[in-house]
């Protein structure tokens, strides 16, 4: 497919005008047709051969090759969606780290690369404060965790010694690391299936800021997004707890990429199985090799140079933290998943900085110890189908389910 | 009967709608053409009575702001590459996701939908007839109750990308599915308390006026209708009383190419061009700045900014045209051979089926050259096999009832699809 004029003009470039409102104040024909819109136009763009915009209208399983081709054309480039996008790693290290640059936009407004807001209790929207006690979970976490994801696995599979067939996700991932997100944020017993449920219909929450989902989907969202609130209003730290919750759909989407690289380098998964203590270093090579949050997206607070380009206040920056796990300027062998890689954590997944920065601890355990329980029960676990993977996901990777078994 | 008839308003999207409204109307039912107000002096003109619902459609202000795009003959809408139907899904999605936003919804703005709902519920038709992208007149059937039936311009490429479309769709993961015009058609009639059904998109039946050896098979229940030719209002000029002193040729690159989408696409100074040295009595429609521009074309050639096809085609041997559907019906009835100069929508499928039918020459953008016109009239002037071809296919559509042929069976079908308002059938 011939690659299009490369232009930085905005003016010149296809994109929607904003909503301008919360989803909730939008009727039904103006929020559907918005997103509609919106869509059509990512598919225009991808067809006219824009690589950001393919990696936006999401309908690949596998988006690494439109990242490769981002990275093909140098450091900055501008997509004809209206945003400035970068897989360099050194590139997208001084951004992230920058207090030139935003979650939203100097005013707190969305900008109109944004295809959608939920308005201030939407925690993915802004910066989020760093707890103030440091970003290390409490001890007492780490055993929660560990007795809830315990007995997931054992309710699921009793007999050690027998044969089992069964679906990853939905059968162990996502139920043990809800439980125990509930246990830790103290949601009482008789709310949990709500939990649960709830944090289904956000699945989508990140993707919706980004990549246009179906009207129903983005109604969902933003009903759970008011229940979900309400449900954690009694928590001690509600705002902390809220984003923790969100962090579910991360933990659970970086555990189902690390299983699935671990089985795919069965040496790998054998190596962890031997030595459990290697499930963090797992870990950390999953958050470079292909983590949960593929891209995150800033806004130029103050007119900026970057890259030798000069970007006014407002201007759209996407970084493709995947693709940057993968720079060869970086990494050595950078597609090659490697649990004794040295540099893993040069990564930029889950940064400080970003929205699951205050949670991505949490979201590390949960992963961390997903593993090591999988890996010490189920050392024979292999994989037992295909993957289904989400469509419009460019923002949260991870399987929707992944038939295995182990004998 | 009450028949509510209703197109978009572009005028060649309507005309193919005007002899059977004029046929429902001799036959003594209440007829009601409804669009958005811009076409209310183009039906008024076609004799018929007119209801104004909404605001103007704004496709052609899209088409501005997005700086042409989609280009109609963009890949990723192509009905046709070889194929009349799309292959797989993202190909499928993608028209789909790209029509529903910048033509379905634009041609069907809500104030358009909501205008006709009400009118549809204070006049109360037995029958609603819609051009087969106004979805508009499905949504105010389905309110209403009113039978539903599209009216085709063309061979069903709608009907059959829908098809392969539902197919497609029931074969992903539902994960996976999505469906952007009925997104758009579910949120839109639950303003009206009414639910869609896939119905909606295709009709409770179709008339058909393409002839059956042309026709795409949807497995749709369908009406064949003769096609009967209205161009709009106009005035038969005097020169067409002489018969021509040599082959009459016309070439007609189409009046909504060139009004409403803007560039031909193809040099029509070279087609005249390479045409020069024949003898034949060429009939180019092109208005005075196209014409500034022509230096070299055959001897004996007429330029004229409009004539209407079913006044000049009956004395042409030939004509070249980009495939425009009331262009391609009025040739194929008048049994002329066709050079079609296909690209856009449906364009090439009707092309590719006269082509295959022996009755012309399909010249996709890839192959169109100059001389491939040039070869084409040729071999239509010297080789009689193509205009017995031409000959069959006239035959074949005179075989199909007129449009007041059709009328009792109209009758029929609307008084079984009939229902009650969707209100009142829960």
């Amino acid at each position: 497919m011939a690659e299009p004029t490369v232009t930085d003009d905005l003016t010149g470039a296809l994109t929607q005008p904003p909503l301008g409102r919360t989803v909730r104040a939008v009727a039904d024909r103006e929020l559907g047709t918005h997103l509609l819109e919106t869509r059509g136009i990512h598919w225009i763009h991808a067809a006219n051969g824009d690589p950001y915009a393919t990696v936006l209208r999401g309908q690949a399983d596998d988006p690494y090759p439109a990242y490769e081709r981002v990275r093909a054309r140098g450091a900055l480039s501008f997509s004809p969606t209206g945003s400035w996008v970068t897989a360099d790693h050194a590139l997208a290290a001084s951004i992230l780290c920058s207090t030139d640059f935003g979650v939203s936009g100097a005013d707190g407004a969305p900008v109109p690369q944004q295809v959608l807001s939920y308005g201030e209790g939407c925690p993915l929207e802004r910066e989020q404060a760093l707890p103030a006690a440091g970003d290390v979970p409490e001890s007492g976490q780490r055993g929660v965790v560990e007795g809830i994801h315990r007995e997931t696995l054992e309710g699921l599979a009793p007999d050690p010694s027998a044969s089992y067939a069964f679906e990853l996700l939905g059968g162990f991932v996502r139920p043990a690391v809800t439980a125990a997100a509930a246990a830790v944020l103290g949601v009482p017993a008789d709310r949990r299936a709500d939990f649960a449920d709830l944090l289904e219909r956000l699945r989508p929450l990140s993707d919706s800021l980004l990549a246009p989902q179906s009207l129903r989907t983005v109604r969902a969202a933003d009903g759970a997004l008011a229940e979900l609130t309400a449900l954690l209003a009694d928590s001690d730290d509600s705002p902390g707890a809220l984003l923790s919750a969100l962090g579910v759909t991360a933990a659970v989407q970086l555990t189902g990429n690390a299983v699935l690289a671990l089985l795919a380098h069965p040496e790998q998964w054998r190596e962890l199985c031997a030595r459990p203590g290697l499930a963090a270093a797992a870990v950390e090579e999953t958050l470079r090799y292909d983590p949960p949050v593929q891209l995150d997206a800033r806004v130029v607070r103050v007119g900026t140079e970057l890259a030798g380009r000069r970007l006014p206040a407002g201007a759209h920056v996407v970084v493709l933290t995947a693709a940057t796990g993968r720079d060869p300027e970086v990494f050595t062998d950078p597609e090659r998943f490697d649990l004794a890689r040295p540099d893993a954590a040069a990564h930029l997944a889950l940064h400080p900085a970003g929205p699951y920065g205050p949670v991505a601890s949490l979201v590390r355990l949960q992963a961390e110890v997903a593993l090591r329980t999988l890996a010490g029960r189920f050392p024979g676990l292999r994989q037992a189908g295909d993957v289904l993977r989400p469509r419009r996901a460019p923002v949260g990777r991870g399987p929707l389910s992944v038939p295995v078994s182990s004998s | 009967m009450r028949v509510l008839l209703t197109s978009f308003a572009h005028h060649t999207h309507y005309y193919g709608l005007v002899p059977l409204a004029w046929a429902l109307l001799a036959a003594g039912h209440e007829v009601r053409v409804a669009s958005q107000p811009a076409l209310t002096d183009t039906i008024t003109g076609s004799g018929l009575a007119a209801v104004p619902v909404g605001t103007d459609h704004l496709i052609h202000e899209y088409r501005v702001r997005m700086a042409g795009e989609p280009r109609p003959n963009h890949p990723a809408i192509a009905f046709d590459e070889a194929r009349p139907e799309p292959l797989d899904w993202d190909h499928a999605l993608g028209i789909e996701a790209i029509l529903a936003p910048y033509f379905y919804l634009l041609a069907n703005n809500d104030s358009m939908v909501d205008d006709l709902v009400d009118f549809a519920r204070s006049w109360q038709p037995d029958l609603v007839l819609w051009e087969p992208t106004t979805y508009a007149g499905a949504v105010a059937a389905q309110v209403t109750g009113a039978a539903h039936a599209r009216v085709l311009w063309g061979p069903d490429v709608m009907g059959s990308a829908r098809r392969k479309f539902v197919a497609l769709r029931d074969q992903q993961p539902p994960e996976h599915r999505e469906d952007p015009t009925a997104e758009w058609l579910t949120w839109t009639l639950d303003r009206y308390g009414a639910s869609f059904e896939e119905e909606l998109l295709t009709g409770q039946f179709t008339i058909d006026p393409t002839p059956p050896s042309l026709r795409l098979d949807t497995g749709l229940p369908t009406v064949g209708m003769r096609y009967v030719p209205y161009n709009g209002t106009s005035v038969v000029p005097d020169w067409l009383s002489e018969p021509p002193a040599r082959p009459r040729v016309c070439l007609t690159l189409g009046v909504s190419a060139r009004e409403v989408l803007g560039g031909d696409g193809v040099s029509q100074g070279d087609i005249l061009e390479a045409l020069a040295d024949l003898d034949i009595e060429l009939v180019a429609t092109l208005d005075a700045s196209q014409r500034a521009e022509i230096r070299n074309y055959p001897k004996h050639t007429r330029f004229t900014d409009f004539v209407p096809m079913h006044a000049l085609l009956p004395s042409c041997s030939a004509i070249i045209h980009h495939g425009g559907a009331g262009t391609y019906a009025t040739a194929v009835i008048n049994a002329v051979p066709q050079v079609m100069l296909a690209e856009l929508w449906d364009a090439p499928v009707k092309a590719r089926a006269v082509a295959e039918q022996g009755a012309g020459f399909f010249l996709p953008p890839a192959e169109l050259t100059p001389q491939a016109v040039r070869d084409a009239v040729v071999r239509i002037l010297d080789d009689p096999s193509v205009a017995t071809a031409a000959h069959r296919l006239r035959e074949e559509t005179f075989g199909d009832p007129t449009p007041a042929g059709i009328v009792p069976e109209l009758e029929r079908l609307a008084a079984q699809h009939r229902r009650p308002p969707a209100d009142a059938r829960h």
